[in-house]
This record gives C-alpha cells, structure tokens and sequence, in this order.
C-alpha cells in the first residue's frame, strides 16, 4: 500500500487517478441508486414506458452552451390537477355529464416541440364519452383541434395526425391568402405566429407565451370519467439525450460504468493470474509440463481470436460474463505465458532461491513468497494497462453485434447509435458521449499503468 | 611413506561430514537427447571434521561449489555416499532432509543476488526460524537481533529494517552471514564469502567469520579459488581439480611442502605479499583447465602435469594416497606400489 502513494506525485497519475475515482464513485451511485434488473427491464421495456420522453432528445447541458434554448419536455395531466390542470364537472341532465378540462402551461423555449401527444384515459361502461379538443394561443386565437370519441386506452397523436395538419394547412391558406411551399408541420402552426413568417420554415419563430388546451367531455353515464395527459415533448432531456426508442440512454451510460470497470479489471487480472499461474507451473517443473504448456500456448497464439468469438457468439445466445470467460479462456494461454515462464525460469535460478531451499524452504513457500512477489511489479503496471484494453474489446465486440442482448453497455449504445444512422443524421451525442466515457476509462487507466510502471520499475524511468 | 589405514582412528562423531566416492554428473541436453554429463564432481572422498575449517581451493569450473552443495544435500549425488552427521542424506525423505539443514548454513558467493531484494534484512534473517518454526515471534525477534549484532551490524534495529539495496556489499554478505547462523548451525559452508567484496574488507569478514566460528564451535567448508586467503583462514586444505581432490592436508604443511605437482603450480602463483615482488611476473598454472564433459584419461591433470610419465599418467587414475602426515595426495610420482 505504501507503494502507491507515489502514484499521486505524478501529475499525469493524479489525473487517472481522479477520472478512475469518478468512474467508481459513478459505479457505485448507479448500483445504489438503480438496481440492475431495473435498469436490463427499462432497457427493454419498448416504446409504450417511454412514451412520456422525446425521440432522439439532445443531453440537457447543451441549453448551458447555446445562446437558442431548446425546448424541454411539458407533461400536463389531469391526475396531477395543479394551479395548471383544472377539470371541472357539471351535471347536465339525468345521465349526461359535462367535464371541461383546461391545461394552461407557459412556453418560453426558442425552438418549437418535436412532438405533441394527447393521451387518454376513460372509464365507462356502454357508451364512451365525446371530447372536443381546442387549443389557445397566446393571443386569443382559438383553434379547434379535433372532436373525437375516446376509448378506454386511447391518444391523440396532435403533432402527426395527417387528417388535422390537413385542415391546419387550410386554415392558414385561408387566413393567409397564400399556399405555403411546403406542408406547415402541425407544431409550427400551433407555436408559430399567424403571418407571413410561418411560410418560411427556416426563419419562423415561436411566439412564446401562455397556451392552453382546452377538453370538452360529453359523459353519457353519471359514473363515467375520463383523463387527459398532453405532452409537449422538447428537444432536450437528461444528462445523456434519448435515442430511437425515446430510451435515456443515461441509464445505459450509467450502468455501463460499472460493468465496462468490472469486466475490464476482471478479464486483466484473471488473465494476468492465470498467465501467470501456466507461467510459474511450466518454468518451476520444467520438463514434459513445460514442453506440454509451451505448444498448448503456441496453438492458442494462433488461434484468431476474434473468429472464434464471433463464432460461438452466433452458435449461442451469450451474456456479458459468458464473453468475459470465452475471452479469459481465449487469452489465458497468450503471449503473457511466455514472457511470465521466462522471469519465472531466470528468478529460479536467482542465488537467493537456492538460499531460500538451503534454508528448508519447500516448492510451495518459495513460489509463493519468493518468486510471485517478484513477478507482481511488473505484472501491475501492465494488468492496469491491459484493463483499459478489455474494456475497449468488450465496446468492440458489442459494435460488431457480439454483445450481450440485455445487459445495456456502452458498447450497446455505441451499437444502436451507428445501426440507426446516428452520424448520418446528425446526433453525435448518441456516440460522442459513450466514446468520451470509453476514452476516459482507458485514459485514466494508461495513465495510472505508465506511473505504476515508473513506481515499481524505477530502471525504465532512465531509459 | 604410506601407512595404510591411518584413518581409522576417527569416528562418526569426530566427523561432521563424511563423502565417499561422491560423483555429480549433470546431463547435458541436446534438443531432446542427453548429449553427455558434464562431470562436476568425480569421486571425491573426503571428510570434514568437527570444529575445523576446511579450505577447498581450486580453479573456477572445477566442481567446488557442486562438492559444497552436495555436503548438505542441495544437489543429489549421481553416486557415491554422502554422510552428514554419521547420517546418509540419500535415505531421508524431503522432511528429514529439511531438519538436518537446519544443522548446517550456506554463505554464497554474490551477496548481491543471494538475498531476496524485496526482504527486509530483518525477514531475510529470520526466514529460517520462521521456515523450521523455531521459537514465537519474540524469541525469532531476539534471535535476529542477537545475530545481526554478532555479525557486527550494530545497532541491529538501525539495520534490521533496510532492503538489501541500501546496504554495501559487506553489509551484505554480514547478513548472508547471520541467516547462516540464525538457526545455530554446526555446520557452515562458505562459497566464496568474499571474493566478491572489494579487496579492503575480506579481511574483516574472514576475521569476523574465524570469531563466530570459535563463538559458537562451528565447522566450516570455506571454498575459495584463492590460495592466499585458504592459507590464513582454513586448518586444512583440499585441493580440486576437474572434479578430483588431488590433494588434502593440514593447511601449513600442504603449503610449506605441497606434494601434488598441481598444488605446487598453485603455490606458485599466488601473488607475494612482499610488495618489492608484486610488479614482477606472476606465474600462472600453465594450460587450460580440462572441460569437464571430456576430460583426459588417466589423470585429468597429465595434459598439464610439468612431470608427467608417459604411458602411466595418460592411461590409468592415480589412487588417493594417505601419507604419514595425515596428508593424503592422488599422484604416480608417489605410488611406489605395482
Ligand atoms: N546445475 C548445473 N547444471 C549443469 N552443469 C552444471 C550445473 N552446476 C554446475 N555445472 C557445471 O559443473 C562444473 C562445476 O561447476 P561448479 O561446481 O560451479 O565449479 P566451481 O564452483 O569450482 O567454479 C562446471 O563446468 C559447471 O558448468
Ligand atoms: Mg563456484
């Protein structure tokens, strides 16, 4: 222990250190806070437990850094009545029953929402109940949105109904006088001044203010109710942006923390321990164990590695830590073998190892006490570089499509972003994000390696 | 002058070790096959006797260490006897084996590599006790510390907690002493203690192992290549060559008389301590030592041998010769028998 503490006389050092301190600190909040489960079922859940989030939000943080705020992501719903929300009921007659539903929300952003959803909920028992749906702008302007018959589950998807940006278009024509180029996007007429600016899609501005939604229920039974949930959705959301599935890929990025750590530092240290175990075995027997392991060896550093991977991960259905055994299997006999058998061979021969056996020491208590402890220096420094390597190979192989399917990793994301063109279209925080994560582990670890390497191999300081 | 059977008079106990007809031959490997045996030790018959310095003198090569190592078992003799303490060391199993090192230590050549670099001096001495789980951790503490201050690196505390690399080579080779002693041995076997310590303190370290010797009663094989130290340090002298002793003696008397002509080629090129004769010729043994894969017939020595009898030296092994005065020399120039 005492031997690391020059690590934080390194200036280099002491920033692998503080990255590596944050990726645990990272690792350890994520496992405390979002349990894994929680997290492999979010992942997987589909659209229907991310309907309330943007599709391929930007990170928040970006509004810091741009002079145009972009929208975030308003959620008005009558289950959570609000100065806001307000729903009044009033009877009109032996069964039937009027319910006036007003959501007034405040929108101040500089770009228009990416989408906006109505969704519903009812309970009735023959007849559904009859909504019209109008909405307000900041001026006054009304504008009747749709009158429709809901079901128990229902939605009214405002931004993409074809039938009503249909008649939205014709209503500008009309108060406008002209026909616009191209068909005005349903958000644009809804957050978007009434004049001649609105025909020009790249100049238009939104008119911030107060908007409102107004629902009309007509209820045909005295025990009849409906809700309303209307989602504004933005172009901004969490720390890490959503992707194609409107998933936050915070939770993926999150989880990949400990797991991309955890399988980094576990393949290097099982694989530098059992290299080193052949290691010590072929040079402390010698003889027919020692030729037996060499050409064991030899195949296996032939042996494509990549291939073989790819291969069983087609044949089977592989989880993370089954990749992680075919990679510590695929790597034990490697190069690591030779290199460790000839320190072992020449530390066998060290004069103070036949003073250890002058002396009683037996095989076990000289392998363990004299010739490990002698190896371990030069095996740190490189099991820490070689951390950064696994964890690179695990993002690797899950870009190549060798991943594991539930867990969710920073390769997977990485994965998804470049399956549904995340370059090609322009959302670079979908990559840049997880890359800049993978980056930093390997970063840090190469930088606390090369300082180990200076600590505990002084001589190569010189060289 | 042969009296036959002069050795008799000894026993079992007068002698600490004992080897008989001891030969060490290490296979030399050629891809898969055994090319041959490099013949490290001979047949060697020798004893030790107790409480007396034995120098084993003789050209680098020529099988003394491999001897030294299998006095106390570290290397397993090809054939022969080897007795130490009147026991032979190639019935006991690996248990009995680790008890009866405990009777004996080993100061090795080079006190740079011979002790583990990542040990403290104080774990390195105490090793052996913890090893053959001699005494609790006091008394292991005590011990160390009692013998770091024999071997002069006072005050113990001071140095029982440096690495090796912050000591000098004296210091060093004082340590590789202390772990030699550290478990009382009876006997010790010094491989060169200090011929790779400067010239300045081999002195002091041969003074100061003479002291522990007669502190504690112990015997000591000293193996040098160094006739002038064997002189001053050892009561008798065995001289090697090409896995042979070709001669054994009391110390004084092999020096003032040496019989054997490669003993007399020694004497001779030791360097004078005179300092008027220091810049004149040294004479060296004349030729090349034998390669101990394939050594001459006969005599090893008959290649180089200044009074060689031809058709006797170059054919047959001259037999070990006890002499009257305890001597024992294998030479023809003094086998007057058939
Ligand atoms: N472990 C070994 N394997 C093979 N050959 C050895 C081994 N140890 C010593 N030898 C050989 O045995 C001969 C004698 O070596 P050694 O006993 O070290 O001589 P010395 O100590 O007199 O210099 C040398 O030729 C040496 O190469
Ligand atoms: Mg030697």
């Amino acid at each position: 222990m005492m031997r690391l503490k020059p690590l934080l006389r390194y200036k280099s050092s002491l920033v692998g250190v503080g990255i590596l301190c944050f990726l645990i600190i990272l690792s350890v909040y994520t496992v405390a806070t979002l349990p894994f489960e929680e997290a492999a079922r979010l992942w997987r859940a589909g659209e229907l437990t991310w309907l309330d989030n943007p599709r391929n939000a930007l990170p928040a943080w970006v509004n810091f850094f741009s002079p145009t705020k972009l929208p975030e992501t308003l959620i008005l719903n009558t289950q959570k009545p609000g100065p806001d929300v307000i729903k009044v009921s009033v009877r009109a007659g032996e069964n039937i029953k009027i319910s006036r539903v007003e959501m007034n929300f405040r929108y101040g952003f500089d770009d228009f929402p990416s989408e906006i959803n109505l969704f519903f909920t009812s309970t009735y028992r023959t007849s559904p109940p009859q909504l019209t749906i109008s909405w307000t702008k900041p001026d006054g302007t009304q504008i009747p949105l749709r009158r429709m018959t809901i079901a128990r589950e229902d939605r009214f998807y405002i931004s993409s109904d074809t039938v009503l940006s249909t008649e939205l278009n014709q209503l500008m024509e009309n108060r406008l006088g002209r026909k616009p180029a191209y068909t005005v996007p349903t958000s644009t007429i809804l957050f978007g001044p009434f004049d001649e600016t609105l025909l020009n899609p790249e100049s238009v501005k939104v008119v911030k203010g107060d908007y409102r939604l107004s629902v009309e229920g007509l209820l045909f039974e005295p025990e009849a109710d409906f809700d309303v949930k209307l989602v504004v959705y933005g172009k901004v959301y969490g720390w890490a942006g959503t992707d194609h599935l409107r998933r936050d890929i915070g939770i993926a990025l999150l989880w990949g923390t400990p797991i991309a750590l955890l399988f980094g530092v576990s393949a290097a240290v099982s694989i530098a321990l059992i290299q080193m175990t052949i290691g010590a075995v072929s040079a402390w027997f010698r003889g027919g164990v020692d030729t037996v392991m060499q050409r064991i060896t030899e195949v296996f550093l032939v042996l494509p590695f990549l291939p073989v991977l790819i291969m069983v991960s087609t044949l089977y259905k592989v989880n993370i830590w089954v990749i992680l055994l075919i990679v510590v299997f695929l790597s034990s006999f490697g190069p690591g073998v030779k290199n460790y058998r000839a320190l072992f061979l020449q530390l066998r021969e060290s004069p103070y190892i036949e003073a250890a056996r002058s002396y009683g020491a037996g095989d076990l208590r000289i392998v363990v006490i004299h010739l490990i402890p002698r190896v371990l220096p030069t095996m740190i420094p490189s099991v820490v570089l070689s951390a950064a390597d696994f964890v690179f190979l695990e993002a690797a192989l899950a870009i190549l499509g060798i991943g594991d399917p539930i867990t969710p990793t920073w390769g997977k994301v990485i994965q998804d972003a470049f399956y549904f063109g995340a370059l090609f279209k322009g959302h670079y925080y979908w990559v840049l994000i997880p890359s800049a994560l993978l980056a930093a582990t390997s970063i840090s670890f190469a930088l606390i390696g090369f300082a180990l390497d200076k600590i505990f191999n002084p001589r190569l300081k010189e060289v | 002058m042969l009296v036959a059977g002069e050795g008799e008079w000894m026993n079992t106990s007068e002698n600490i070790v004992e080897l008989d007809d001891v030969r060490v031959y290490f296979p030399v490997r050629r891809f898969l096959s055994v090319a041959g045996y490099v013949r490290a030790v001979d047949g060697v018959s020798v004893v030790i006797n107790r409480g007396e310095t034995l120098a084993l003198v003789g050209e680098s090569g020529s099988g003394k260490t491999t001897l030294g190592k299998s006095t106390i078992g570290l290397v397993k003799p090809t054939s022969g006897k080897v007795l130490f303490d009147g026991v032979n060391i190639a019935e006991l199993d690996e248990k009995q084996l680790k008890k009866l090192r405990r009777k004996a230590g080993v100061i090795f050549q080079d006190p740079y590599s011979s002790i583990n670099p990542g040990f403290t001096v104080y774990r390195a001495v105490e090793e052996p006790l913890v090893i053959n789980r001699i005494g609790d951790s006091k008394e292991r503490r005590e011990r160390v510390f009692r013998a770091l201050s024999d071997v002069k690196l006072n005050p113990p505390e001071f140095f029982a907690s440096k690495y090796p690399h912050m000591l000098s080579g004296g210091q060093r080779q004082r340590v590789a002493i202390a772990r030699a002693i550290i478990s009382n041995p009876e006997f010790i076997v010094a491989d060169e203690p200090v011929t790779m310590l400067d010239a300045s303190i081999r002195v002091e370290i041969l003074l100061l192992l003479r002291e522990i010797q007669q502190k504690h009663g112990l015997t000591i094989l000293y193996i040098t290549h160094d006739m002038a130290t064997a002189k001053y340090f050892s009561d008798r002298l065995a001289v090697m060559y090409a896995g042979n002793i070709v001669e054994v003696g009391p110390t004084k008397l092999v020096l003032k008389d040496p019989k054997h002509p490669y003993t007399q080629a020694l004497i001779e090129a030791v360097p004078e301590p005179d300092p008027r004769n220091r810049l004149g010729l040294r004479k060296v043994v004349p030729g090349e030592p034998p390669n101990p894969a394939n050594p001459p017939s006969g005599c090893k020595f008959h290649p180089r041998c200044p009074q060689f009898i031809k058709g006797k030296c170059d054919l047959q092994q001259p037999n070990s010769l006890k002499l009257a005065d305890g001597r024992e020399v294998s030479c023809f120039l003094y086998d007057r028998g058939p």
